[in-house]
């Protein structure tokens, strides 16, 4: 069978990227220029600022992922972009960018979402084995996403407010630590006790999430202890948030588990670097699912990157999914079977 | 050889063909806030519909802003992509002089918040560097007798956009050569600075 190489593009939030992968799952080049340094400065990506660098990076990136692969845009058989979800100003570089490679070359112009980026970055670490339950916590995502077979999405549970990388930094921000708030939580837990209870949130609906309730416990408890003159643990503190935050994430896995008859469990998104959560998802899944494969994905995929777009593009371009040269960002964007497979010539 | 001349930096979408002599077709659209829908499909149009193929255009002139900041860098990611990328050669303008063309003019754009772009060109020169002013500011400098060009609704008057894609065409001998495309970035006249958290 030829081979079927898509080079792609992501710039839905602070990274710009661009890769080159070889049948959905060799990577032949993989770029990424993070602004993180500077929306450290600012506490925060600035949407304003975040569009200004992706233009600043875009056509180098492009360069030197060509480069790497040693390749030419003519050999490609498709060029895959980010359509959305993510900041409609930062999506828009990407996607012109994309649009723009496409209508100059001549080539085939693949949509992704970019959650569908995220679930098919473990196909670089083994196949995907269907069906599967797959787990996506990032700065602006919490879902839960059952697919029966490729390319066939279903949402069963969401966060119905903060993603759970939000929180992480809501919480990072209370405790005065720099931004990003996740790595420096994660760090600072290893060297505390959870001695600090938080409520678990609770959720009526059954998959769902929700973790704005977190930050203002956290809030309510360090009052408290300035109110009584106690003098708070920082590190105790992130270990206590942590743990909460991560069993009930942990809970509503474990009830898709039990619900859904899958063959695989993944993890997908920048929180996924979490390393108690990897702990987590490792210790429950040989204690309690033996039979279920499990794929947590190498720290390097787990953050934004392109090489996951051109995993998902490649399957969408043998579904034959296409865009035409009108197509926009959208900032939201379903992951849903009926916009995601559409066609276009 | 032929040359594609793009502004998107204000509510037009505008593709210019030229080649040594004219300006042989231009589509200007006027579609704020679907530039970057329309932008390939348009350029794609006027090329076939003029039976002209890409690699039988050699340059690109786009304008930089100051403008809608979103506008300004669609223009801008497609120049970028078909100069670095593809290998035409990037010529800039500024976009208040490409709206100046080569009249002894006064540019007014709306930049929203009770403020306006302000360009001051004669026969395609800046007589003062683009700037942001107020709008009660502007108002004191309009007595002058010099053409007034752009949003001139948020002066009272009727607004007036020239030819843009003659004023492409006139203004060659001011379009600048882009070096390193890939380091070439949007005239905002508002820096990142200004996003800082206080
Ligand atoms: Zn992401």
């Amino acid at each position: 069978m030829k081979d079927i190489i898509i080079l792609a593009i992501e710039s839905s939030c602070d990274e710009t990227a661009c890769a080159i992968v070889k049948n959905g799952n060799e990577i032949l080049a993989n770029k990424v220029a993070s602004q993180i340094d500077v929306h450290t400065l600012y506490g925060g990506v600035v949407p304003e600022v975040a569009s200004r660098i992706h233009i600043e990076n875009i056509s180098i990136i492009i360069k030197e992922t060509l480069k790497e692969a040693n390749m030419t845009v003519e050999e490609v058989d498709g060029i895959a972009f980010t359509q959305g979800p993510g900041l409609i100003g930062s999506l828009h570089i990407g996607v012109l960018a994309a649009k723009t490679l496409a209508w100059a070359y001549n080539k085939p112009l693949i949509p992704v979402h970019h959650l569908t980026g995220h679930i098919y970055s473990n196909a670089f670490v083994k196949e995907l084995k269907f069906p599967l339950l797959a787990l996506i916590v990032s700065g602006g995502h919490t879902e839960l996403v059952l697919m029966k077979e490729d390319y066939d999405f279903q949402v069963i549970g969401e966060t119905l407010d903060d993603a759970i990388g939000e929180a992480y930094d809501k919480v990072g921000r209370v405790l005065n630590l720099p931004y990003p708030g996740g790595p420096k939580i994660d760090k600072l837990a290893k060297e505390g006790k959870p001695i600090y209870k938080l409520p678990l949130p609770k959720v009526d609906s059954f998959l769902d999430f929700s973790f704005s309730g977190l930050k203002s416990a956290v809030m309510q408890t360090i009052n408290r202890l300035k109110r009584n003159q106690q003098k708070l643990s920082i590190e105790d503190m992130c270990a206590s948030f942590q743990k909460t935050a991560l069993n009930a994430l942990w809970q509503k896995v474990q009830i898709a588990l039990d619900t859904y008859d899958v063959n695989q469990f993944i993890l997908a998104g920048g929180v996924a670097a979490n390393s108690e959560l990897r702990e987590l998802v490792k210790e429950k899944m040989k204690e309690k699912y033996p039979n279920i494969d499990y794929i947590i994905p190498p720290l390097k995929y787990c953050t934004d990157n392109a090489a996951m777009i051109a995993a998902s593009g490649y399957i969408a371009y043998k579904k034959g999914i296409r865009a035409n040269y009108d197509i926009g960002a959208k900032a939201s964007l379903d992951l849903d079977n009926k916009t995601l497979n559409k066609k276009e010539s | 050889m032929y040359t594609i001349g793009i502004d998107t930096s204000h509510h037009f979408l505008l593709l210019v063909l030229m080649d040594e002599n004219k300006v042989v077709d231009y589509i200007q659209d006027e579609c704020p806030k679907l530039q970057s829908e329309y932008i390939i499909v348009e350029l794609d149009n006027l090329l076939k519909r003029n039976d002209i193929s890409l690699t039988t255009v050699k340059d690109i002139v786009v304008t930089i802003g100051p403008g809608s900041y979103t506008g300004v860098r669609i223009g801008l990611t497609v120049a970028k992509i078909l100069g670095s990328i593809v290998g035409k050669t990037v010529y800039t303008l500024s976009t208040l002089q490409l709206y100046a063309g080569v009249d002894n003019a006064l540019v007014l754009m709306d930049a929203r918040a009770n403020r306006c772009y302000v360009g001051r060109y004669s026969s395609g020169t800046a007589l003062v560097e683009d700037t942001v002013l107020t709008n009660d500011e502007i108002r004191k400098l309009l007595n002058e007798n010099i053409t007034l060009i752009g949003d001139l609704h948020l002066f009272d008057k009727k607004s007036y956009y020239p030819n843009l894609a003659q004023n492409f065409f006139l203004l060659k001998q001011k379009w600048q050569k882009v070096d390193n495309i890939d380091i070439l970035t949007p005239v905002y006249l508002k820096s990142s600075q200004e996003y800082l958290r206080k």
